[in-house]
């Protein structure tokens, strides 16, 4: 098939967006050369944020990318279907139970987080499958998964203590602060393996479309790719909810308008969401960093930008 | 090259203990609801794998590694809940973004190249993938190794499109491939009666041979259970 046929004129522009706003970011600290405590900063907070906010941007909005392919539904995110919801639950027992010590958390949090997401996944996984995992089946048990999920979460608000619950909130609507350089060692190198590893699956994803009978017909086994891809996206998003907490509507956003303007082309549309998830994300982080102090979740912006882009594509788009 | 099937059982679906379809014919695969033609077609096509049919599907000349490039199957169900253009169609299933001439010259497809898929009517759809299905083997079918499966192509398909696909598919049969179709218009067996009829039901193979040889009103009665007072007018003559 031929590669010359993709447009890459939006994967330069998305390139150069990425590498305008990281220019940005370094660009408000202003004494960066000269001031050592500037420096310091950079070094030590600003930059391993920006490097979460590029790394999780990227998986999530990929990790949909290829969910909505491999799930034959246009509307699938890792929320929808339940990824995140053991994440958040395990990130509701650590803030308010109060399991774990507060010098722990730094390192407690982001494993309790994966630890759930892994678990509640690995349960999606085992009731789809007893349901023939069908498409609808991983949906099914992911709405079940997370039904579950969420109803223990509010038994634990009930409970909670008022500055406990006010953490969490904060926690679930996602945020950079946390980012740090151990933890970015080991969450940014499975990231970053995973991001590879969807790419390379970006040719045969798009022989889903027409489901899995027309793709065993080219040579393709659905089944096995289905699964391959299912495992790489659990992983994606169980790592990124650890570091950054559930980032809400960039997975289903991103993805969604980039095929109505730029067509289903995955080889295009697996990295091309990847690189605008990623500036997303950059933007996010710059908008923070501008309103110097007050840190406002990432959910709460994301669905803030995304929300109006998205009803104005749904406007102005092409009926995909 | 020819098709070999042997001891092929699934269970309440399908029961072949021999068959053999030979290069350059085309096969008209007819019987009731849910006789078992389509479950056939999947066989032929690979798409059971032989480990749970506990017996033999070959394609000889064909390795099992090569069958993508050389054997195609047009299904029933071919619907996208995303907005997929005919362009894109192409692209993602076969080795051309655009049909070959003389795939265009009878289905007349890629003046609908930018629309999308799910805007075209069901017979414009049906002919796109029709289109599809043929380019995803065009290469092997222009050297008269193909093997062309199709479950019940005519639905949708207006009598003109019938007729001249129809006879684009006994051009490509003269030059060795294979054809198999599986569909309800019996009435093109008065037709074409060189081709060859395989009649089906319950899950197993009544008759198979030449049409002139088999094909006569009294199989409505037998395997359609068609009373023989209610046999329409345009089926009754054989000659």
């Amino acid at each position: 098939m031929p590669v010359s046929s993709i447009q890459s004129a939006p994967v330069f522009i998305a390139i150069a967006v990425i590498v305008g706003l990281l220019g940005l970011n370094v660009g408000l600290h202003s004494q960066l050369l000269t001031d050592a405590v500037e420096q310091h900063i950079f070094i030590n907070l600003s930059l391993p944020m920006l490097i979460t906010a590029v790394l999780v941007g990227s998986a999530l909005a990929m990790s949909s990318a290829a969910l909505q392919v491999v799930l034959n539904n246009p509307l699938a995110d890792p929320g929808i279907i339940g990824i995140s919801s053991g994440a958040s639950l395990c990130a509701g027992i650590v803030i308010i139970g109060g399991v774990l010590p507060a010098s722990e958390l730094i390192w407690g949090l982001p494993l309790a987080c994966f630890a759930g997401a892994l678990l509640s996944s690995g349960l999606i996984y085992l009731l789809a499958k007893r349901l023939a995992l069908t498409h609808s089946a991983v949906i099914l048990a992911g709405i079940a998964i997370s039904t579950v999920c969420a109803a223990a979460l509010a038994w634990l608000y009930i409970f909670g203590d008022a500055q406990a619950t006010r953490n969490l909130t904060f926690w679930l609507m996602g945020s950079f602060q946390h980012a740090s350089y151990p933890i970015l060692a080991i969450a940014g190198g499975i990231l970053i393996l995973g991001i590879g590893a969807l790419c390379l699956q970006r040719n045969a994803l798009n022989s889903l479309y027409l489901g899995d009978i027309n793709a065993q017909l080219l040579g393709i086994e659905p089944q096995r790719l289905t699964r391959v891809v299912l495992v790489i996206c659990a992983l994606l998003v169980g790592v990124s909810v650890s570091i950054a907490g559930s980032i809400a509507f960039v997975g289903l956003l991103v993805p969604h308008i980039l095929r109505r303007i730029f067509g289903s082309d995955n080889r295009l549309i697996i990295p091309l969401s990847g690189l605008v998830g990623s500036a997303l994300m950059l933007v996010i982080v710059t908008v923070n960093q501008l309103l110097n102090g007050v840190d406002l979740p990432i959910s709460l912006l994301t669905a803030s930008i995304g929300g109006p882009i998205f009803v104005w594509v749904l406007f102005k788009g092409q009926a995909r | 090259m020819n098709i070999h099937l042997q001891d092929i059982y699934i269970a309440e679906r399908l029961h072949v203990s021999k068959l053999d379809i030979a290069a350059g014919t085309l096969t008209h695969v007819i019987g009731k609801n849910g006789a078992g033609k389509s479950t056939l077609l999947h066989v032929i096509a690979g798409l059971i794998s032989s480990e749970s049919l506990h017996a033999e599907m070959t394609i000889s000349d064909i390795p099992p590694a090569h069958i993508a490039a050389h054997r195609c199957c047009l299904t029933q169900h071919n619907d996208s809940v995303f907005g997929l253009t005919v362009a894109e169609l192409f692209r993602f299933y076969t080795p051309f973004s655009i049909a070959p001439e003389s795939i265009d010259q009878v289905l007349q497809v890629n003046q609908y190249q930018a629309r999308l898929l799910r805007e075209l009517s069901g017979g414009q759809q049906q002919r796109v993938h029709i289109a599809r299905c043929m380019m995803q083997i065009w290469e092997a079918i222009e050297q008269g190794r193909g093997v062309l499966l199709f479950d019940e192509p005519f639905d949708a398909l207006d009598l003109a499109y019938q007729i001249k696909w129809l006879d684009c598919l006994h051009d490509l049969q003269q030059l060795g491939n294979i054809i198999v179709i599986a569909h309800h218009q019996l009435a093109w067996l008065n037709e074409c009666r060189d081709d060859d009829v395989l009649i089906m039901q319950d899950g197993q193979v009544q008759a198979h041979g030449k049409i002139t040889t088999i094909w006569q009103p009294e199989c409505l009665t037998q395997y359609f259970h068609i009373p023989e007072q209610h046999i329409p007018l345009y089926l009754q003559s054989s000659s």
